[in-house]
């Protein structure tokens, strides 16, 4: 079914929230929206968006964000080293901060059209450019059938250590995203 | 119930030494993703019922 992106309209869940019918083909993404989303904003571990077509009154697409980071085991100095050698040593981390993508689904009405990389750049965008929240990178809990979708996006691997598991961490370097 | 969302770990080993070489030979995103970006920003704004 063809989307009209400017028809949507973009909600923060709240307790409130009558979610409209969404269903993708990963039942854990339909769980989540259903049934742990609202239980995440009340204890403000990760806040959802909703994108809903009000045309066909239903939920297009939900992503949820959180607060990350990325650290480095501190054995690990000449690493770290490497990658703070633009920082004047006063200004150094033990960490990077990240903004984590929890979930991001599309309805599978409307899939294959763009939405899940839209919503992607918007939060690229949003991080880098707005910066009502700064954050260096944006990380991903990425189930095994969206590790493509993700690396088409210019997300990478994190680690080798999930690479059997049910899904596997991801990330974006949003530097990449300000530097000419 | 869903999965967990799952925690991002310490980096260590091998992944250190990975990550640090995935950051250091990224390359800038082209002007074109950063304007379909800006866009994507705009249009998502203009439908909000907050602000980004």
């Amino acid at each position: 079914m063809k989307i009209d992106f400017s028809k949507l309209r973009q909600f923060q869940l709240t307790e409130d929230s009558d979610i409209k019918p969404f269903k993708c083909a990963e039942d854990d993404l339909n769980d989540f929206l259903f049934e742990d989303a609202k239980y995440f904003q009340r204890e403000l571990m990760a806040v959802t968006y909703l994108l809903e077509y009000m045309e066909q009154n239903k939920t297009a697409a939900y992503f949820s964000l959180l607060a990350d980071k990325i650290i480095f085991n501190p054995d690990e100095k000449g690493v770290w080293n490497k990658l703070n050698r633009n920082i004047p040593n006063s200004k150094r981390r033990r960490s990077y901060p990240a903004v984590k993508v929890g979930r991001l689904a599309v309805n599978e009405d409307y899939s294959g059209q763009g939405l899940g990389t839209f919503i992607l750049d918007n939060i690229k965008y949003a991080f880098s450019n707005v910066k009502r929240l700064c954050c260096r990178f944006i990380t991903v809990d990425a189930l095994k059938t969206a590790v493509p979708f993700y690396e088409r996006n210019g997300f990478q691997c994190i680690t080798e250590s999930d690479k059997d598991d049910e899904t596997r961490l991801m990330f974006f370097d949003l530097k990449n995203f300000i530097t000419e | 119930m869903a999965r967990p969302i799952k925690e991002t770990p310490e980096l260590r080993g091998n992944d250190a030494v990975r990550f640090e070489t995935l950051i250091s030979t990224s390359k800038p995103v082209s002007k074109e993703e950063k304007e379909r970006a800006r866009k994507a920003y705009e249009v998502m704004k203009s439908i909000s019922n907050f602000q980004w």
